[in-house]
């Protein structure tokens, strides 16, 4: 067990360095220098060089690396070049949204995709078929598209909640909820279909298991095989699919963030991008690696519990 | 005959994995085939049976010790050095489904080595048809796709694979143990019969000591990686001088239920006498803790291959 | 057990699925189409229709037209150039990177496996859309090849994964042994044995990652980040339609109803390759289906049921593939309390067929048609799921061949004999718990505690068949089928086996039905003795008689061809060997099935055949019974 956890954690460090690695690269990549952004057309020359200078721009990227590395080791993600903003807090705030937005996503998509997955699986015949093509719909449609529907539906034609907008949960938690619950809804539709056929799958293989036969010679009730034993067997490969919805989710919101004009990660970093803001988009790229990272470990330490195979080792 | 041995093993050793995992499946190995002879390997599952006969072929590697074919030393030979040192020795798998490529035709796999050393197609091809008749097919065979054809029959296909290239020695990795009875009758007697007009010699690897005994002339009795007996198979298997080989003579049932009873009686006497059994250490005898007859000496000694009568033993109290 | 599924295949699988073909069709049209647009659609894309704004379809504008009175269609069509392209990009770069580190892993293992897998596992958490965007800032707006490349990149170790696993499982086959000792090259072998056992898989990753290329595309566009106006993609253009949702909410419906229907098709195509990937045992799994039924009211007790003479009575048992063909036909057996029965055969005689239908175990499509199963003087030939539960595991319990997978991995030892002594004897948890060890200990494990905590995995499998008996005892049953019990594991454990099934036969008075290929094992534990040869009982009778003096030529020769002798006795030259095989159920006669491969047959034996009494109290299959002089097949 100790083992796992260090080699998680050491794959977890490396993953992260690499994000680094490859972030840095690319905002370097950037045309133009942070000088020009944060003075915009007007900074003369010398002044622009000035503010570069000052932010070790013309440093060795070598050097630039170790610097940015280090403070983010003190726990600090810097801040903007364009108006000098705290990014910590920023992220902050942010990522809270972003992660409203996903976690109850996931939450809705599990449960969603399992219930539909277990029923098509149990059900078979004509049940099965009508659920897989409309899981087969929904996989094809994208979130951001089928958000547009919802808005449609429940804000244009019945203005029952807001097609845009952000409440924060102190302000008015009852507004809180109703921002989320379409973009949620939008990202949990998708996502369920595809955790709903994984499902299926997963329960027909546990039923076709030759220890299912076993139970049946032995008499055991139907309900007890297909919810403690087909269930349990399948559970491996549905946990280790609703870890990866997760992290699909998460750094997928960017489109129903922006369609529905939340403040998240996502329309952060489209924000950054539209600045050349490098250490705005640098944090969140460290900060979406961060969370996939744990999010993985979290799996990993649920299909390790659920497997005894798995956990002897 | 003294001419040179086909195969030599000398003190041969295979280990799987290294460090603290490391797992040591065959040690101390020996045994010589002479040309045209059968040597029948045999054993339970972990006896190190086909890890022998894969270090042989070069599919494992060899962890000390040696391996001589026709006098040169092999043992450490690549596959592809192989090619030139040990061309004369071809391969049998136990399972005829998967030692054939669905997605080739029959010729396309006979002529496979044939080709690789350059010989023409139209040529190799003749040839396959020609082997396709001496296991007893059809030489139209070499037309159609392996899902034609049984398992027996597969297994004739992959032993015609094996005589194409007019082996010295086959190693026969239980061809017969895949197979029903009455298919395996035939592959036998299949067998035999090229044993005899063949100049072949083979390595046959079983878990059956019956059909190692219908087969062979030598047999080499393994447990855990050791000989335990070794010699010829007529006497090893009527009168065994090893308890483990008397062991698994008495386990395997013969469909005479008269002499059955007999044998399953002899078999629960030497059950009985197990139970004041001795601890295994792992510094003794391998096969210590399931002795009838163990002593403490027995579990702290290994026992040295002793010669008796012609027949090598390992065991300190067979006499 | 039937592979008729084999025997025809004229057909493309896909053409029978409506659906893939609609697919096939839909993505030759869109992929054609958009790539060749240029050359034909009704209107040039920046061509701004005055007048016909904000359209709904019409004959002229077939899709309606946008905000500035643009034809949607021809929008449509040629913005699927761009994506069809990117995600092409998408896929050559992810198979560039994956499938080679692929082929490399598989063939090094070691140290090049875990370098390389580790490797992927960190390109593949690092956020894709999130990377992406990142690098929007840095090749600009509009620029999608370099994105595509990149996104190629990081979903690479998609392709790396999956084929990993499937080149290992291929490498393992011993054919690639086999070729690897013929002298191929590691190239060779890649392309002439690998590749043909991959492409399925790879067609369903090219599919879906093509999907993937598509998706990442619309959400970029959707982001305003990908072809800048006037120049379409079918993102922009729903970014575009979202703006005007309240003035014309039509035009968000034709370009994602293209992008959803394109995904669809292709998640369809990879579902069908992915089926064929799949599709290699003839035999299909249990499903769900085979859990249903509803008990009647009527069921007769078969506790209260005064005790019959025999606890299994088959009469006249046929037994087939649903509108195919029969797999047995015609079993008569019967079975005192307390004895034991060896149905004995060659693969394909219908023998575990026969003991399954005994307990309602047969395989999905495959059922009783006709004759008679009575359990204690009971008919339950006709009992379905639900019904056969009220006897299962109480007076009549099974166990299989492979003990290895006979018990549920994912509990304990414990949990699984404790739940039925509860369920079954009504025993508390600690009652139970005490039983469960007790049992173990009978079934003569050790160390029963220890094995109690045990999970599957860690027994080995003499010890996983120990606890299948135990968990078969759970329930006191008076009847045990055993289906090649002892097959699977080495011959000095199945002796271990034997004479525990034989000491809890005599303890327990139970009977017991063991279906064998193995003569031997008749021989040691059986007290009668069924031959079957395909899907009949060639010969029944005491297993002495049988055994010493078989009286169908089938018999005489399977024991002339089985190698297991006395030690005392002289190995012959040669065994004797029957030609040919077992013919194909679908080639079964009313005539001798056996007759094209006995050494006996006349013209007699193309008559319908007859079951004449032979032995003290047994049947025999054949014309010329009685006429034979089989004593001397055996010596030979």
């Amino acid at each position: 067990m100790l083992r796992f956890v260090l080699n998680r954690a050491l794959m977890g460090l490396l993953t992260l360095f690499v994000a680094a690695v490859v972030s840095f690269i690319i905002v370097h990549l950037m045309p133009g220098s942070p000088g020009e952004t944060a003075l915009g057309a007007s900074g003369d020359p010398q002044s622009i060089k000035a503010f570069n200078d000052s932010i070790g721009w013309n440093n060795p990227w070598v050097v630039q690396f170790v610097d940015w590395v280090r403070m983010l080791l003190s726990g600090s993600l810097g801040s903007s070049y364009v108006d000098n903003r705290d990014l910590s807090i920023e992220i902050t705030t942010r990522i809270q949204v972003t992660a409203y937005l996903s976690l109850a996503a996931i939450v809705l998509t599990a449960i969603l995709g399992v219930v539909v997955g277990v029923t098509a699986a149990v059900r078979g015949g004509v049940t099965d078929r009508i659920l897989n093509s409309i899981t087969a719909f929904f996989i094809a449609v994208p979130a951001f598209w089928f958000a547009i529907f919802l808005i449609l539906v429940f804000a244009v034609f019945n203005p029952l909640l807001p097609a845009s907008g952000y409440v924060e949960f102190s302000d008015d938690p009852i507004a809180w909820a109703s921002s989320l619950v379409l973009p949620v809804l939008a990202l949990a539709v998708h996502g369920a279909a595809g955790i709903a056929r994984i499902t299926r799958s997963a329960m027909l293989e546990a039923v076709g298991q030759e220890h299912i036969r076993t139970l049946r010679a032995m008499g055991v009730p139907r309900q007890r095989i297909v919810y403690l034993h087909a269930l349990r067997f399948a559970s491996v490969q549905i946990v280790s699919v609703i870890g990866l919805q997760f992290v699909l989710i998460f750094g997928g919101t960017v489109t129903v963030e922006q369609l529905f004009q939340l403040p998240g990660l996502g329309t952060g970093i489209q924000r950054a991008i539209g600045m050349h803001d490098v250490p705005a988009i640098q944090a969140t790229v460290m900060v979406t690696t961060f969370v996939v990272v744990i999010t993985m470990f979290i799996t990993e330490l649920a299909t390790r519990f659920l497997d005894p195979k798995v956990r002897a080792r | 005959m003294s001419t040179t041995p086909l195969l030599e093993v000398t003190d041969l050793a295979v280990q799987y994995g290294s460090g603290k995992k490391a797992f040591t499946a065959v040690s101390d190995v020996s045994f010589t085939i002479m040309p045209g002879q059968v040597v029948g390997l045999v054993g339970e599952s972990g006896s190190g049976k086909s890890t022998i006969g894969k270090a042989i072929l070069g599919l494992e590697k060899v962890k000390s010790g040696s391996v001589k074919f026709l006098g040169t030393d092999i043992t450490h030979d690549s596959i592809k050095k192989r090619q030139k040192t040990a061309a004369g020795i071809r391969v049998v798998f136990q399972d005829p489904y998967s030692s054939i490529n669905p997605a080739l035709t029959v010729g396309e796999t006979l002529i496979e080595p044939l080709t690789v050393a350059g010989v023409k197609r139209e040529v190799a091809l003749e040839r396959a048809r020609e082997v396709l008749g001496k296991v007893g097919l059809n030489p139209e065979a070499a037309d159609r796709y392996p899902r034609n054809f049984s398992g027996g029959q597969r297994q004739r296909i992959a032993i015609a694979r094996a005589l194409i290239v007019k082996p010295k020695l086959i190693v026969l990795d239980e061809p017969v143990s895949a197979l029903d009875l009455s298919t395996q009758a035939q592959v036998l007697n299949l067998l035999a019969d090229l044993s005899q007009s063949e100049d072949v010699g083979f390595l046959f690897i079983a878990h059956d000591l019956d059909v190692v005994r219908f087969l062979s002339d030598t047999t080499v009795v393994l447990y855990k990686g050791r000989i335990m007996e070794y010699g010829d198979v007529e006497r090893v298997v009527v009168s065994p001088k090893h308890p483990y080989t008397q062991t698994l003579t008495s386990a395997a049932p013969v469909p005479n239920p008269h002499q059955q009873k007999v044998r399953r009686e002899h078999w629960q006497t030497l059950q009985i006498s197990n139970k004041n059994h001795i601890k295994d250490e792992g510094t003794g005898c391998p096969f210590v803790a399931r002795c009838p007859i163990a002593t403490q000496l027995c579990a702290s000694n290994v026992p040295e291959l002793r010669d008796l009568n012609g027949i090598k033993v390992a065991c300190h109290l067979a006499s | 057990m039937s592979n008729t599924t084999s025997k025809k295949k004229s057909v493309p699988a896909f053409l029978k699925r409506p659906g893939a073909v609609l697919s096939l069709i839909w993505l030759i049209f869109i992929v054609g189409g958009s790539l060749t647009a240029p050359l034909w659609i009704p209107f040039d894309i920046g061509i701004q229709n005055v007048g016909f704004e904000l359209q709904l379809p019409n004959w002229q504008f077939i899709l309606g037209t946008d905000e500035l009175g643009r034809d949607i269609f021809s929008r449509i069509m040629y913005a699927g150039a761009g994506t069809m392209i990117g995600a092409a990009i998408t896929v050559l770069v992810s198979f560039g990177l994956g499938l080679p580190m692929a082929f490399i892993a598989a063939q090094r293992r070691g140290r090049v496996e875990s370098f390389l897998s580790r490797f992927t596992e960190v390109i593949f958490s690092l956020p894709a859309m999130v990377m992406i965007l990142a690098l929007v800032g840095a090749v600009g707006q509009g620029n999608m090849t370099p994105l595509m490349i990149f996104f190629g990149f990081l979903i690479s170790p998609a392709v790396y994964r999956v084929l990993l696993g499937q080149i290992i499982s291929i490498r393992q086959r011993l054919y690639v042994d086999a070729a690897r000792l013929n002298g191929l090259s590691a190239v060779r072998i890649n392309l002439r044995h690998i590749l043909p056992g991959i492409w399925r898989t790879v067609l369903v990753q090219v599919a879906l990652i093509f999907v993937a290329g598509i998706g990442i595309q619309a959400g970029l566009s959707f982001l305003g980040i990908g072809p800048q106006e006037p120049e379409p993609s079918w993102g922009a253009m729903i970014l575009q339609a979202t703006n005007l949702i309240y003035f014309s909410p039509w035009m968000m419906v034709p370009p994602g109803l293209v992008l959803v229907i394109t995904v669809f098709a292709l998640n369809e195509l990879a579902d069908v390759f992915g089926e064929g990937a799949a599709q290699n045992s003839g035999v299909k799994p249990f499903s769900f289906k085979d859990l249903k039924g509803k008990r009647r009211a009527d069921l007769p007790n078969l506790d209260s049921a005064t005790k019959a003479d025999k606890v299994l009575e088959l009469t006249d048992l046929v037994v087939g593939v649903e509108g195919k063909h029969e797999l047995v036909s015609g079993v008569s057996l019967s079975l005192n309390h307390g004895e034991v029965l060896g149905v004995v055969g060659e693969s394909g005689c219908g023998k575990t067929m026969t003991a399954l239908s005994v307990i309602g175990l047969l395989p999905p499509g495959v059922a009783i048609r006709s004759g008679s199963v009575k359990l204690n003087g009971i008919e339950i030939a006709d009992w379905n799921e639900q019904e056969l539960n009220t006897i299962r595991g109480r007076e009549i319990a099974y166990i299989s061949q492979e003990p290895m997978v006979a018990l549920d991995p994912m509990f304990s030892v414990s949990h699984q004999l404790v739940y039925p002594l509860r369920r079954i004897r009504g025993m508390s948890k600690a009652e139970a718990r005490a039983e469960a060890t007790e049992l173990l200990r009978q079934v003569g494990i050790v160390a029963p505690e220890r094995v109690m905590k045990s999970y599957p995995h860690q027994l080995s499998g003499g010890m996983a068949q120990r606890v299948a008996i135990a968990l078969a005892l759970t329930g006191n049953p008076k009847l045990l089928i055993a289906d090649e019990p002892t097959t699977a594991l080495d011959v000095t454990i199945q002796a271990e086996i034997l004479d525990l099934l034989r000491a809890l036969v005599a303890e327990r008075g139970m009977a017991m039905v063991v279906v064998t290929h193995n003569l031997g094992v008749v021989a040691d534990i059986a007290d009668k003795v069924a031959v079957m040869y395909a899907g009949q009982v060639i010969e029944s009778g005491s297993a002495a008689e049988v055994l010493l003096s078989p009286a169908h030529p089938y018999t005489a020769a399977l024991l002339g061809a089985d190698p297991h002798f006395n030690s005392g006795e002289k190995m012959p030259e040669r065994l004797t060997s029957i030609e040919g095989t077992v013919p194909a159920a679908w080639d079964w006669t009313p005539s001798c099935r056996f007759a094209a491969r006995c050494e006996f047959a006349t013209e007699l034996c193309k008559q319908p055949l007859k079951i004449a009494s032979a032995h003290s109290n047994g049947t025999v299959q054949c014309l010329r019974f009685g006429e034979l002089n089989l004593s001397e097949t055996k010596k030979n």
